[in-house]
């Protein structure tokens, strides 16, 4: 039991880790990113459309970073160019991706709930043996030191945490803060298009809705851990934790999975309330460049 | 050696001329005040040269070729350098990494800290400046804050120094510090502009100084002779000669008598990690008498104001005001009870800038400008209020529905101080009443507070300026890591004896 729940564990972490990781790399450079959720269905989708071109799963996740990196660049543009406000854009980006996501599926494959099933190899190619688990779900726990490590030793990381503190001031040496938000933004696309792509594959096609409030879950383990990649980890593997053992909960006990669904939400609710202390988010979070 | 100059630049924001046909240089190894009014067009001209803005006619020379900058980097390049007067750091940020910032050392992508603090601490130690490269610059003092910045400068390479008031929140021995590292740049063949309004600092370190006034170029002198004559002469200069200087608002008077209106007993104010900000602080006040608060900035003085204005916790053994207990109140039932407060950062804390000057004044006491039950409000009263406090005060535009973010810091200052004086406080709290305001505003300031004093009023000023203190207060309390050390007469004390003072139990760090 323990096995199998710590197996549902990882696999339910892998598309939030991948998603939270680029909440931190856009947060930290002080783009409020609620669009990960879009970025989420974009690469679910992108990776569909690329496994059915192809019957190829890895074509399809390079399909759906790419997918899902386009859509960040969109994203990107709006918050450094335009003064648009963060939250507002990215509600919007969710809602547009949703819409456009069920539009495509109606007229690309005529069907309205999901694509056709991908070709049974590809499944396997994706989840990996049992005991290992996908490859995706490693490089998902491989993506947080790499993500702490870019921010904390390398010279875009730097520019990358300054831009997200003080703007004015990264720019006032040289360093361009639009275009390192602009990085900052694409980069969390491609990353949470792995995320995307996992979800797909793992399913054996994209449905609609697919993300599944899956983005905002992340941001708020993005909160919950401080904005620091480790922490953040843990916020998400927990937030896992929990859905697998609600599922768990449901099968063994019968309970009302409404009832066990609401769990990660109700404890994210009561850490942020309190528990976990005061987080400072990035001084510059969600504020538009001059 | 590079010199640096601007020459015939204008400059303007929407219909505000800001420059107006200026020109100004320094050469290298000589030091030259740049001084005038708020608003005189110091900033503007020192973010023209420096390439932070671009002039709309006229050019900036470098050893007097014409350069176009492009940004601050272009200038930087040029080894001109500009020590912002709000310090442009980031204090989640290690020391190191604010000075590299932009030109980090490291192989490739790779961001090499053991180099860069060693680059950092090589440089600090080069100037004699001390500083930790691996400190967080958050948790640094403000006197280290600035050496983060002109480090952030001089490993750049500058070779002219533009330094915007940079005395403004420096206690005595930073300053002193300050002065010695200009002297010496100096000496080692840099140019150091200094914008300030104190014209103490001209004479000291100054050879030259440029004045502003509107900006124009209102006239340079070179200082010699007389310090204050030299003084006077520019002070004239940068007001023009309409204001007699000699003129004070107000004088100290030496402890009023009478029975004590404000009384504190034992007031603390705890800290982060058991530390008391404020410790114990006995202290009373008289009707009719301004107190001073001495100490270098972060001793626990606006602590002190916060706890009693009741906008931060604290425990006290007694806390009256004419006969009021007002432990148990919160901010409005102490405001009730004749509390004024002027705070520190008067944008942030003290005023809604997005509000007009007219909503501001009335915003303490909104039901009185409701109509009866009704819960509308007053429009013409509350314009009325407003033209009336414009008119008081002289609040400049003379427009009550202007909206107060858009005003001078004076101006704003003096709409803060109209709507606490309005209520007639029995004690007016006020936390760096003339912080960044000039000559005019000042005096303004001070006339305001010796009124509220003059009116019955206890008041009870903060301030990191002694001279401020010394010119306005009738008695002043030094405070020092949070506790009350001394008292001392305004009228036979100097800023040397009281600088003293303030450093006495000297705080580590």
């Amino acid at each position: 039991m323990i096995v199998e729940l710590a197996a549902a564990t990882l696999r339910v972490a892998t598309p939030l880790l991948f998603a939270s990781m680029g909440g931190v790399t856009s947060e930290r450079a002080g783009v409020v990113n609620l669009g990960l959720e879009a970025y989420l269905l974009a690469g679910a989708f992108g990776a569909a459309a690329g496994t059915l071109a192809t019957g190829s799963a890895v074509v399809g996740c390079v399909a759906g970073v790419a997918a899902a990196s386009l859509v960040a660049l969109v994203h990107g543009l709006i918050c450094t160019k335009t003064r648009a406000d963060h939250v507002v854009t990215g509600v919007a980006l969710n809602l547009l991706a949703d819409a456009a996501t069920i539009a495509v599926l109606v007229s690309a494959y005529h069907k309205k709930g999901a694509t056709p099933p991908f070709p049974p190899s590809t499944k396997e190619a994706i989840s990996g043996a049992a005991v290992l688990g996908s490859p995706l779900t490693w490089i998902a726990l491989l993506a947080v030191p790499l993500v702490a490590w870019f921010l904390a030793r390398t010279k875009a990381g730097l520019r990358l945490r300054a831009v997200g503190e003080n703007p004015e001031c990264a720019e006032s040496l040289g360093v361009n803060a639009a275009r390192v938000r602009l990085g900052a933004v694409v980069a969390a696309g491609a990353i949470t298009g792995l995320g995307g792509a996992f979800l797909a594959l793992e399913a054996g096609s994209f449905s609609k809705h697919m993300a599944g409030g899956r983005g905002y879950l992340a941001l708020a383990a993005v909160v919950i851990g401080k904005w620091r990649p480790g922490r953040v980890a843990i916020a998400a593997v927990a937030f896992a934790f929990l859905a697998a053992l609600s599922d768990h909960l449901q099968l063994q006990f019968q309970m009302p999975d409404q009832v066990t669904q609401m769990l990660p939400y109700v404890v994210t609710l009561v850490v942020l309330s309190g528990l976990v202390g005061r987080a400072r988010p990035p001084a510059a979070l969600g504020r538009p460049l001059n | 050696m590079t010199s640096l100059a601007a020459v015939a630049v204008s400059k303007s924001f929407g219909a505000k001329r800001a420059l107006d046909d200026v020109s100004f240089a320094v050469e290298a190894g000589e030091i030259v005040a740049l001084v005038g009014e708020n608003g005189a067009g110091k900033s503007t001209l020192l973010k023209v040269v420096s390439g932070f803005l671009r002039p709309d006619s006229g050019e900036v020379r470098i050893d007097g070729k014409s350069v176009q900058m492009r940004g601050p980097r272009d200038a930087a390049a040029r080894g001109i350098g500009l020590v912002h007067q709000h310090f442009m750091l980031i204090p989640e940020l290690t020391v190191a990494e604010n000075v590299v910032l932009g030109r980090e050392p490291g192989a490739g992508l790779l961001l090499d800290i053991a180099a860069a603090e060693r680059e950092v601490q090589d440089c600090a130690e080069r100037f004699g400046l001390a500083l930790d490269p691996s400190a967080r610059v958050g948790d640094l003092g403000v006197a280290q804050q600035q050496r983060v910045e002109l480090l952030k400068v001089l490993v750049r390479g500058a070779r002219v120094l533009l330094l915007d008031e940079p005395t403004g929140l420096l206690p005595p021995s930073g300053v002193k510090d300050l002065f010695a590292l200009v002297r010496r740049l100096a000496a080692e063949g840099c140019g150091v502009v200094l914008v300030t309004h104190k014209l103490r600092e001209v004479t000291d370190v100054c050879s030259r100084a440029a004045v502003l006034r509107q900006g124009r170029l209102a006239g340079e002198r070179r200082i010699t002779g007389d310090a204050s004559a030299v003084e006077t002469d520019l002070a004239r200069l940068m007001v023009g000669d309409d204001l007699d200087l000699r003129r004070r608002a107000t004088a100290p008077r030496g402890a009023a008598r009478g029975a004590a209106l404000v009384e504190v007993e034992s007031l603390t104010v705890a800290g982060p990690g058991g530390r008391a900000l404020v410790d114990g602080a006995t202290f009373s006040l008289r009707a009719g008498e301004v107190t001073g608060l001495a100490g270098v900035a972060g001793n626990g003085q606006v602590e002190l104001l916060e706890a009693i204005a009741g906008v931060r916790p604290c425990a006290a053994a007694k806390l009256m005001v004419a006969g009021a207990d007002l432990r148990r109140l919160g901010v409005a039932a102490r405001r009730r009870a004749g509390v004024g407060y002027v705070p520190e950062d008067r944008l942030r804390d003290g005023l809604a800038p997005e509000l007009s000057v007219a909503e501001n004044v009335v915003l303490p006491s909104t039901r009185r400008w409701a109509r009866a039950m009704s819960g509308w409000l007053d429009r013409a009263g509350i314009r009325k209020a407003g033209e009336e406090a414009v008119a008081q005060h002289d609040v400049r535009p003379p427009d009550p529905s202007a909206a107060v973010g858009g005003l001078s810091g004076g101006n704003q200052q003096k709409v803060l101080l109209a709507r606490e004086l309005r209520a007639r406080p029995k004690l007016l709290l006020a936390a760096e009443p003339a912080h960044g305001l000039d000559f005019r505003a000042t005096e303004a300031v001070h006339r305001n507070l010796r009124a509220a004093a003059d009116a019955g009023g206890a008041v009870l000023v903060a301030s990191t300026d002694l001279a401020e203190l010394l010119a306005l207060c009738d008695r002043i309390v030094v405070v020092c890591g949070g506790r009350i050390t001394g008292e001392v007469d305004p009228r036979a004390t100097s800023e040397d004896e009281l600088g003293l003072l303030m450093a006495g139990a000297g705080r580590s760090g």
